[in-house]
């Protein structure tokens, strides 16, 4: 086990090296083969791990100490369990597939973004990105994490100002305040764990006083709001989507907005009781999230921005998804993590589809954009899946964790319960309505010119076809793996 | 589960089949007539097996989520077997006429055709046969699903666009409602299984006497929207005439029944006999009041051919619920009556499922031969195609209560249990006065819709784009008269149907009065005596007999008729005198019944106006958080570096004044500290 846990760290971060001081000079499809390489290495190390770990969880595997900060348990090491396969699988199989899908989507024959260099530094940045995220899931104590988290914020900076013109390169740093300033409220709330407990270790957070113990959490919960798009801090993701859209899909779908998630998940699940107070406030900020996200969705013209405004209402769920098990029910914690996993997959579908669209026809205008099916009934076929796993129709992914969620709030057996479950519900649905009438416009309907052009590549239709299969197969397996979590 | 195996086996075999042979439209429409009929046997076995045998379970569901408690467990009772015939018969029809059917769209792939319908028959097995109320979501938005497919099939047409997305907006929300429901009753036994429901019903009756009507509520709303219940099934006049015909049959014809599956399966098998039941049965037959109502009179109404139907399609659901209402509204108080209702209303439901499938394929005939569904436009095709006439008068008369067909039957027993009814309940005679009335009314708009089509003279514009060949194809024809056969012989021998139904209320609140019911309806193949009230029959009819007289009248009538060899003269229509084309007189459609068009215009479903939201310009700039937090801090740094900036000035010598500022400041620090 501990072999592939240490190739799961190599293959990404030689990836890196590889562009950064070996082949700086590759080109085009071969760059993304060469990183589609390591990505493999990657993937094929979590599906080891996945192998040799599965139903021996949890374990950790400690090591190595650092001058001057005296702890009474090893600073650095893995653990693997339910939480951290759920991200592993996440993050390296979603980035595998967007490193493939990127090979085809960042080329001069993109209509929208005509790519004619910077490829070593795109992917040196993407597999830092994998690099980040694998130790983000990986981190067994809260100063680990803290520093893969920030790496995981310089990456998004930089891939989200990949195109260098001046709106992207503001969105970049947009990302990179928004994230990074509420980010330092980790900072301190590592440092009051380390003065009070003496360690980093997450359970040592159930050990301080309880005013400090909310103290903390909040602080964290800051950190991780900021982090997901949550609340007020959600602005900074629609400008992201100056990004490359398999960034977008990447960052903004699977990864980086979960990594919040994540945190809280960590934290909350670390084994201490902590007041239902918090567990209220995630709650509420959650739902006001989600209205919010749900509001902005019917005056989005941009496909990317309406997913991102998605995105900000789906990781709500699984802030509600934790707020429910901080409030006693397990299923609704589960929920949420599910959550987790089902919307990275069908999200990626989306963002990959809207890429291929603005690939083929230069505009990701929903106005501009009518019929497109018969130019690619694929890709109907897929981002109709994509819509129907996101908005939760049965039997697609995301309708088992938002059952999940809705069952939790009612298990609260309280006023706020119902009202809680009948608020997501609500949200579900209008999400729901909104996305099928922009399906329809979109794919169904008269023919513009517009899709006249629309071929397209193989290596997409691939990708897709790999990510549906795996947003089907996800509320099985996310189930399976979930079973462990208390 | 051998049979369970082999029925998804088919399903997806046959689903995957046809979407590769998509490309080659014969091939395609074979193999999806093919594994149709490979399910309907099996359906048919299934469905033999129960009635025989008695109901089919699995020991243990097939999957299970423990953390939900929901488990998919199959669980075939009577009720079930009736609904899968139903089904079987049902799809096997309409997918049979699709056939030819389709060559109506030959721009349009039947990938999307076959493989949607074989999963929605899939998805509408799935919601009968399952005892799980999760599992049973899963099914239910599945077949709304793939049942949307098929009716946005004409992907370009606004039209059908505007109606798949109202057909699924309205019931995904009622669906929603189901959600909470079912969840609220979760969450008292932590199981999602019927069995645990009844319990947890039971339980509710006594001590929550708010949360169970609103748990009732919630249902209602789901399963009537989807059974195009008055004000919540406006979906139904957009959804039916959009999609292809041999669908539309099938929408009709089982799905909006599996609304009154819901309603009977959670109001006569879950909540046990109360005086919740006593309620809702008053709630349930007044909503069934005045979808028969609206319905009918909407129907009266309509220009467009299946439009019409569908409009009277929520009005013969209505019958179906003013039967069941009635029954469940006297569940206790006189158990025999209330038995006979519902079974009324099952029955008439088995009879809906015949005549309104015909119904709407003599449509799709016509539209297959005339191209239009305008009633306007048409006119004179008695001679282009005879058999779908006469199967349309069929079924005709069986819709509008026409003895000897099947309609009438089930009609009159509605009829008799609402006003018998009355006698405790005074509203109940008003609704049965209402349904014989309404009844009239239903001959009226299917008189115009037989005459508009069939009748009349056939304009020369019409004649000139007909399609060749006589009639429709054969595989049109023959499911047209399969159900036309059907609607003759359930209404000739309506004591084996009534006998099959009162078998679906098995294991229901009925309890052993299901068993008095042979007897309560006189035991006999020939026709019905029923009892009702107390001692006395309340009413005979022998359909055989009846039948006989009405045809020896009919030969008196022949047989006077040619001795009296009165002279027949063929003559041109006589219009005052004036010159004009046969084009400009024709009677059409818009001129049948102009007073109770205009005096009920505007009363009948009113269209959503469409909205126009401004932006709220206000709220989308108060939710931009990014003015109160991110531009302001932004700001801040950008104002202090920009004082910062005014000190670099460029100028050497200002540079080295400040070295030489800093070493002088260095140094009295220095030797501030030395001295300190």
């Amino acid at each position: 086990m501990i072999v592939w846990l240490i190739l799961l760290f190599i293959f990404p971060i030689l990836g890196t090296l590889s562009f950064m001081a070996a082949f700086p000079w590759v080109r085009e499809k071969k760059a993304s083969l060469l990183a589609s390489f390591w990505g493999m290495g990657t993937l094929v190390a979590v599906i080891g791990l996945i192998v040799t770990s599965y139903g021996k969880l949890p374990s950790f595997f400690l090591f190595g100490q650092m001058p001057w900060i005296e702890t009474d348990v090893k600073l650095f090491g893995f653990i693997v369990d339910p939480l951290s396969l759920l991200m592993l699988v996440v993050t390296v199989v979603i980035g595998f597939l967007v490193i493939v899908f990127s090979g085809d989507y960042l080329t001069s024959e993109n209509r929208e973004h005509p790519t004619t260099s910077g490829w070593d530094r795109y992917y040196a940045w993407l597999l830092l990105f994998i690099f980040s995220m694998v130790g983000v899931a990986l981190s067994p104590n809260l100063l680990q994490f803290l520093i893969f988290w920030e790496m995981t914020t310089i990456c998004s900076a930089a891939l989200i100002s990949f195109h260098e013109d001046e709106k992207s390169c503001r969105a970049g740093f947009k990302a990179l305040v928004m994230t990074h300033v509420p980010g330092l409220f980790f900072l301190v709330a590592l440092a009051l764990v380390f003065v009070y407990t003496g360690n980093f270790e997450f359970a040592s957070i159930g050990r301080l006083t309880p005013t400090i113990k909310t103290t903390v959490v909040i602080f964290f919960l800051l950190a991780s709001w900021a982090k997901s798009a949550q609340g007020p801090f959600y602005t900074w993701i629609p400008d992201a989507m100056e990004a490359p859209t398999p960034i977008s899909a990447y960052l903004h779908a699977a990864a980086m907005v979960n990594a919040g998630a994540f945190l809280m998940a960590r934290v909350l699940t670390a084994g201490f009781e902590i007041g239902s107070g918090v567990g209220l406030l995630i709650a509420i900020m959650a739902i006001v999230t989600m209205y919010i996200g749900l509001f902005f969705y019917f005056f989005q013209d941009d496909l990317k921005r309406l997913l991102a405004y998605s995105t900000i209402v789906n990781v709500g769920y699984i802030f509600l998804g934790l707020s429910l098990g901080v409030m006693g029910s397990v299923v609704g914690m589960r929920g949420g993590l599910l959550h987790l996993i089902c919307h990275a997959f069908a999200k990626t579908i989306l963002f990959l589809s809207v890429g291929a669209i603005s690939y083929a026809t230069g505009t990701r205008a929903i106005s501009r954009l009518s019929g497109l099916y018969r130019g690619s009934p694929f890709l109907a076929v897929a981002f109709t899946i994509g819509v129907f796993s996101v908005t939760g129709i049965p039997p697609f992914a995301c309708f088992w964790s938002k059952f999940f969620l809705i069952v939790g709030a009612f298990e609260l057996k309280s006023v706020f319960g119902i009202i809680l479950g009948v608020l997501i519900l609500g949200e579900s649905v209008g999400a729901f309505i909104w996305f099928i009438i922009v399906t329809q416009r979109v794919f169904f309907g008269k023919e513009t010119e517009a899709n006249a052009t629309l071929q397209v590549p193989r290596v997409f239709k691939f990708v897709l076809g790999v990510l549906i299969i795996l947003t089907l197969a996800a509320p099985l397996f996310g189930m399976r793996l979930l079973e462990g979590v208390k | 589960m051998f049979v369970i195996n082999l029925l998804a086996v088919t399903i997806i075999l046959g689903t995957i089949l046809t979407v590769i042979t998509a490309r080659f439209r014969r091939l395609c429409g074979i193999i999806g007539v093919l594994s149709v009929g490979i399910i309907t046997v099996i359906l048919f076995y299934v469905a033999y097996r129960v009635f025989t045998v008695g109901p089919m379970t699995l020991a243990q569901p097939l999957f299970t989520i423990p953390s939900l408690g929901a488990g998919l467990s199959i669980n075939v009772d009577y009720l079930s077997a009736i609904f899968l015939v139903l089904i079987g018969l049902i799809s096997f029809l309409g997918t049979l006429y699709s056939y030819r059917y389709m060559d109506i769209y030959p721009t349009q792939s039947l990938g999307r055709f076959y493989p949607f319908l074989i999963l929605f028959i899939g998805g509408m097995i799935g919601v009968v046969s399952v005892s799980d109320m999760f599992f049973f979501f899963i099914f239910w938005e599945f077949m709304t699903l793939t049942s949307y497919f098929l009716v946005i099939y004409e992907k370009e047409d606004p039209i059908a666009l505007r109606a798949g997305l109202k057909y699924f907006i309205m019931t995904h929300i009622g669906t929603a409602a189901m959600f909470i429901a079912a969840i609220m009753l979760q969450t008292e036994v932590g199981s999602f299984d019927f069995g645990l429901f009844r319990e947890a019903l039971a339980g509710m009756v006594a001590s929550h006497p708010v949360r169970l009507p609103i748990i009732l509520s919630l249902f209602l709303l789901g399963f009537g929207t989807k059974a195009g219940m008055y004000p919540f099934g406006t979906w139904l006049p957009d959804a039916h005439p959009a999609a292809p015909s041999g669908v539309s049959a099938m929408l009709s014809g089982v799905m909006i029944k599996m609304g009154v599956y819901g309603i009977i399966r959670l109001f006569f098998f879950l909540l046990p006999s109360s005086t919740h039941s006593f309620a809702w049965g008053i709630v349930i037959a007044t909503f069934g009041a005045i979808s028969l109502f609206m319905g009918t009179i909407s129907a009266l109404l309509q220009h467009d051919s299946k439009r019409l139907l569908a409009f009277s399609s929520i009005a013969q659901v209505g019958y179906i619920f003013l039967g069941i209402g009635t029954g469940l509204a006297f569940l206790k108080t006189n158990p025999v009556l209330s038995a006979v209702a519902t079974l009324a209303g099952i029955y008439h439901l088995l009879n809906h499922a015949t005549f309104k499938s015909l119904l709407f394929l003599n449509a799709g005939s016509i539209l297959y031969k005339a191209g239009t569904r305008d009633l306007n436009k048409l006119g004179g095709l008695y001679s282009f195609m005879p058999i779908t006439a006469w199967t349309t008068l069929i079924a005709g008369f069986s819709i509008s209560g026409m003895p000897p067909f099947n309609g009438f039957v089930s009609k009159w027993l509605i009829y008799q249990t609402a006003i018998l009814g009355g006698i405790k309940i005074p509203v109940f005679i008003l609704f049965g006065l209402m349904a014989i009335f309404i009844s009239s009314a239903t001959l009226a708009y299917f008189i115009k819709f037989f005459s508009t089509s069939f009748g009349g003279v056939m304009s020369k514009k019409l004649e000139a784009s007909l399609r060749p060949g006589k009639d429709v194809p054969y595989s049109m024809r023959l499911p047209q008269n399969i159900l036309a056969l059907l609607c003759l012989v359930l209404g000739l021998f309506p004591w084996i149907p009534l006998m099959i139904s009162s078998g679906g209320l098995t294991g229901s609140v009925y309890g052993t009065v299901v068993n008095q019911l042979p007897a309560i309806f006189g035991n006999s193949v020939y026709g019905l005596t029923p009892v009702l009230n107390g001692g006395a029959n309340s009413g005979v009819w022998l359909p055989i007999t009846g039948t006989f007289i009405f045809i020896g009248c009919l030969a008196l009538a022949f047989i006077i008729s040619r001795i009296g060899k009165p002279q027949r003269r063929t003559v041109p229509l006589w219009n005052c005198g004036e010159v004009y084309e046969p084009d400009d007189v024709r009677y059409r459609a818009a001129s049948y019944y102009v007073p109770m068009v205009s005096f009920f215009e505007r009363l009948v479903y009113p269209e959503l106006p469409t909205l126009h939201i401004k932006r709220p310009e206000r709220l989308h700039k108060g939710l931009d958080f990014d003015h109160l937090l991110y531009y302001p801090l932004v700001n801040l740094v950008v104002r202090i570096s920009q004082k910062f900036r005014r000190t670099h000035v460029g100028i050497p010598q200002v540079y080295m004044l400040y070295q030489v500022i800093g070493i002088v400041v260095l140094g009295l620090i220095v030797f501030w500290l030395s001295i300190g």
